[in-house]
């Protein structure tokens, strides 16, 4: 009787006492392997948010969200052809007609892939204000500017793809009314007031060369003024940029002596580059490694060539043509570069194993540190053999891409083999670079300054294009006949400037995802494309015929037909004629 | 959808987390490393729960004529509540983050199962015995969420193709796309049809489903599903003396298959140069105008092979013999001889005939989850197999 009494009691104690020691708190368990907002307010968790902010500007593995805009700026402004079979990733096929339906993946993945970034951006600025004691006030103001870079950069992407989008900032997420912002505000006022920011507060240099600085913010927000036709307030800005910018490791600005030595992975951060996707090999994926470019390299190369994979982007034969030149080394602006008599010879229908001479007519240089073509040695491989590189000609055409592909001797160290095409590459994609600076001061001046301050720019840029020891060599004299001079003659006539100025934009800049834009904003997209489309079409009517640029429909992409069902249309108003 | 193994462990949980694939970069410029960032995995819902199921059913089992014939017949439904389905939320929170789980849709299947059994002796030595096993499902998704009618987060694409989409009022991994009425026979019908983005003669003709005059993503509507109507099996046997001899078939009736890989080998531009099928051979021309395959060329447009259409969509019924096997064991007296107790000897195919009017390698296309099944793009065929042996018991 005892025992019992006494072992029941200490039974009852020991059931009690379980049963009110452990609270509900002990079942929950914390997630391993990720990170919980709280821990991200110190300086490493805002620095590592500030990374993964920069991180999402090449696309990440998103082809069509990168600022290299090889679809958007130079497909459709004219520069290259997609290339490739009619079927292969034939989701860009409509984008290359203007045939643009709401429903397109790519034009999804733009919008969507873009959004990261600005989300990633507003991330950075929300986590700040809960930031720790171990983040200093200097911390705070760079961190903040930086992040407001990025986001003007991604929103400036959007603005001109898609028109006004949704603005949404830091102070706006999940379950606090993000899905509720329209876009019915016009975002190159916030565009602007970010860049400002950035350009008042950031630092002359950076400890890293990726970063953005001070000079970076001030070129990005003069070239935002001329998207808005706002020259006066550009020319300020770019004379200033032009006389006391520095890249973020310390170099003046200034143009690299030979033009090829721009898209060269092993002269990365040069003193051209004012900001640029910082690309790098072999760290373990190659999403660090220009993934938006791996399939923009000729065909079936082997160990002859680089890539060996997928033979898109083929510079177009309007683009070949346009670097041609007269007697007097200038370009042909009277548009006479497409008549018969002028147009580059291609090996357009001619196998490998025909006979062909390249074309002995004279040629600006940069037209072989732009396009591979047959019979011109192709980097540091060979010389392009022709059709044996091109995975489709009737399709895309004789040409292959020529910038931003890689070496030999980059192989393996700049170059990335770990995935399934070598096409993945350490070479920085420049956003914006020097001469881009020039040109569009250049602009400036011709609308509302000095026109022979204009063609003192241009001529810097015809200068650099013009150094003998840039030319494509073979064999030890140049591969081609190279005459190329500068305007000498003075500048009298403003609407002639203006033509040599964006005609040099368009020989300068070609394949670097800017002549789309430039067409819009100069408000000539309609008669250019069409006149371009009509001319492409006689040697591409497979890929081509038909198509037209619709005034007033096509300058801008639809809004996503997804993002509209789910947000509905009171919130989300899609673009006229769509 | 139905169970939670679709729901990941953290969903309640709003995390950030480093991917050197999603959030590294090169800050230093060294060219060949990347340093590490953070960004936002996932969304939480901390609100989430079970799902919840209730199942009616009511149902008959008996034993009939000693025992010579036995049937179980239900009729059954099942109606899930509370599904958890990843909402989804605007692009503009970022598309890396995973949207939250939230409970909010509805589903039923309700359908009729029967099984009947027999058996017995025709002579005193042949015995047999019969095994009839049906089902007929019906499978719907009722309603997924307020304001949206279908799960816009499963979009599987192949090649450009999107087919699938799981809407409210059809069944789960349902067909989406354009209904081809046929081809179009001359430019004056081109001409005088709703306008069709690439339309030509020999290209395939789409139904304008809400009747503007133009053909858009508006018009595309449910082409199909995957779900057979009516699943059945039979199982016989025969024993004499001896010999036993067993047979195992089974059907499915009343689905559909989304053929992707007639995009590979009808069409030229898809790959240009590789294979292609035959079937070719009689596609549409000016002579050979009563063609179901669309003019052989090598545009690649909305008319031709980059929608999801009903060109694709096949009849999946099959019956299929999925196994025969006839087997002997050798009598008491022999076996006493070699001192045994049983030595069976047999003889069994699998898989010996596919009776289907589908035009692929083989209709037992399966898929990756419930919400996305039935396309096939390819999948190597099941294969026939003899098998022979001898089971031996000492």
């Amino acid at each position: 009787m005892k025992h019992f009494a006494l072992k029941g009691t200490i039974m009852t104690v020991l059931l009690v006492g379980i049963s009110i020691a452990c609270k509900d708190t002990f079942l929950q368990v914390a997630p391993t392997g990720a990170v919980a907002r709280e821990q991200l307010s110190t300086k490493k968790g805002l620095e590592g948010a500030l990374i993964a902010a920069y991180s999402n500007l090449n696309g990440r593995g998103n082809r069509m969200a990168s600022a290299s805009n090889w679809v958007w700026g130079s497909i459709r402004g004219g520069d290259a052809n997609k290339g490739t079979d009619p079927g292969d990733f034939s989701d860009i096929n409509p984008i290359q007609r203007f045939e643009n339906l709401t429903t397109q993946g790519v034009i999804n993945d733009k919008y969507t892939g873009t959004y990261e970034g600005v989300a990633r951006a507003n991330s950075v600025l929300s986590l700040l204000q809960t930031a720790a004691p171990d983040v200093t006030a200097a911390d705070k103001v760079r961190i903040t500017a930086e992040a407001r870079f990025l986001r003007a950069h991604y929103y400036f992407q959007l603005k001109t793809a898609f028109g006004n989008t949704p603005y949404v900032d830091e102070t706006v997420d999940y379950g606090t009314g993000i899905e509720r912002v329209k876009n019915d505000v016009d975002l190159w006022p916030k565009i602007e007031a970010d860049f400002k920011f950035a350009y008042d507060n950031l630092p002359e240099t950076q400890g890293a060369v990726g970063r953005a600085n001070k000079w970076a913010a001030g070129t990005y927000l003069a070239k935002t003024l001329i998207f808005q036709s706002k020259f006066a307030e550009a020319k300020v800005l770019f004379d200033a940029v032009i006389a006391n910018g520095l890249t973020s490791n310390g170099r003046k600005y200034g143009l690299v002596p030979r033009y090829a030595d721009i898209y060269r992975a092993s002269n990365d951060n040069h003193e051209e580059s004012i900001f640029a996707i910082q690309n790098a090999a072999n760290t373990g994926s190659v999403n660090n490694a220009f993934p938006d470019f791996d399939l923009n390299y000729p065909y079936n190369t082997g160990p002859n060539g680089p890539g060996n994979c997928c033979g898109f982007f083929q510079p177009s034969f309007e683009l070949g043509n346009s670097f041609r030149t007269n007697a007097s080394g200038l370009p042909l602006l009277d548009g006479s570069y497409n008549n018969a008599a002028n147009a580059v010879r291609t090996d357009m229908g001619l196998g490998s194993n025909r006979a062909f001479t390249p074309d002995a007519g004279n040629l600006d240089p940069r037209i072989d540190h732009s396009i591979g073509r047959r019979g011109i040695p192709y980097l540091d491989w060979q010389d392009h053999p022709g059709a044996d590189w091109i995975r489709n000609q009737p399709n895309g055409g004789p040409y292959s891409p020529k910038k931003y592909t890689y070496y030999r001797s980059d192989r393996g160290s700049l170059q990335d083999n770990s995935s399934w095409t070598p096409g993945y590459t350490a070479v920085n994609f420049t956003i914006i670079r020097f001469a881009d600076v020039l040109l569009m001061a250049a602009e400036c001046e011709v609308e509302i300054g000095d026109l022979n301050r204009a063609r003192g720019y241009v001529n810097q840029i015809r200068t650099r294009a013009a150094n003998p020891a840039g030319f494509v060599t073979k064999g030890g004299s140049p591969a081609a006949r190279y005459v190329i001079s500068t305007y000498n003659a003075p500048w009298t006539d403003r609407n002639s400037a203006r033509t040599a100025v964006q005609f040099e934009r368009k020989l300068e800049l070609s394949g670097e995802g800017f002549r789309f834009f430039d067409l819009v904003r100069w408000k000539i997209a309609e008669p250019v494309l069409n006149a371009y489309l009509t001319y492409e079409t006689t040697f591409l009517p497979g890929a081509l015929a038909g198509s037209r640029f619709q005034l007033g429909k096509h300058e801008l992409l639809p809004l996503p037909q997804g993002q509209i069902d789910l947000l509905g249309t009171d919130i989300l108003i899609q673009n006229p004629n769509y | 959808m139905g169970n939670s193994n679709n729901v990941n462990p953290n969903n309640q949980f709003s995390l950030y987390g480093a991917s050197l694939g999603n959030s590294s970069y090169d800050i230093t410029g060294s060219n060949s490393s990347a340093a590490e960032g953070y960004f936002r995995t996932r969304i939480g819902n901390p609100d989430a729960k079970w799902e919840t199921s209730i199942t009616k059913n009511i149902g008959l089992d008996g034993t009939f004529l000693n025992g010579k014939l036995e049937v179980v017949l239900d009729f059954w439904q099942k109606d899930t509540k509370d599904l958890l389905y990843q909402l989804p939320i605007t692009a503009t929170a970022g598309p890396f983050a995973a949207p939250p789980s939230v409970n909010i849709s509805k589903m039923v299947n309700k359908g009729v199962d029967i099984l009947v059994t027999t058996r017995g002796n025709i002579t005193r030595d042949l015995k047999y015995n019969v095994t009839l096993t049906g089902g007929l499902l019906n499978n719907k998704i009722v309603e997924v969420a307020p304001g949206i009618n279908y799960l816009t987060n499963i979009n599987p694409g192949f090649r450009g193709l999107q087919p699938i989409r799981n809407q409210e009022g059809y069944s789960i991994s349902s067909f989406y796309g354009y209904e081809v009425l046929g081809l179009f026979q001359t430019a004056e019908e081109v001409r005088s049809a709703p306008t069709q983005p690439g339309a030509a003669p020999g290209r395939f003709r789409y139904a304008d489903i809400n009747g503007d005059n133009v053909i858009n993503a508006s018009d595309r509507t449910y082409i199909g599903s995957p779900v057979p109507k009516f699943t059945a099996g039979i199982d016989f046997g025969f024993q004499y003396k001896g010999f036993d001899f067993s047979a195992y078939m089974n059907g499915f009736f009343g689905n559909k298959i989304f053929n992707a890989s007639k995009w590979f080998t009808d069409f030229y531009p898809s790959f240009a140069g590789a294979a292609i099928s035959e079937r070719v051979k009689q596609s549409w021309s000016p002579s050979n105008t009563g063609a179901t395959i669309p003019i052989f060329e090598t545009a690649s447009n909305f008319s031709t092979n980059t929608q999801s259409n009903s060109f694709y969509v096949e009849d999946g019924s099959y019956v299929r013999l999925q196994n025969i096997t006839l087997g002997y064991n050798l009598p008491a007296p022999m076996l006493n001889k070699l001192n045994m107790q049983r030595l069976r000897v047999f003889a069994a195919a699998n898989n010996l005939f596919t009776i289907t009017k589908y035009s692929g390698l083989d209709p037992g296309v399966g898929g990756n989850a419930d919400t996305n099944f039935g396309i096939d793009v390819g999948n190597y065929p099941v294969t026939k197999g003899w098998t022979v042996g001898l089971n031996v018991t000492f």
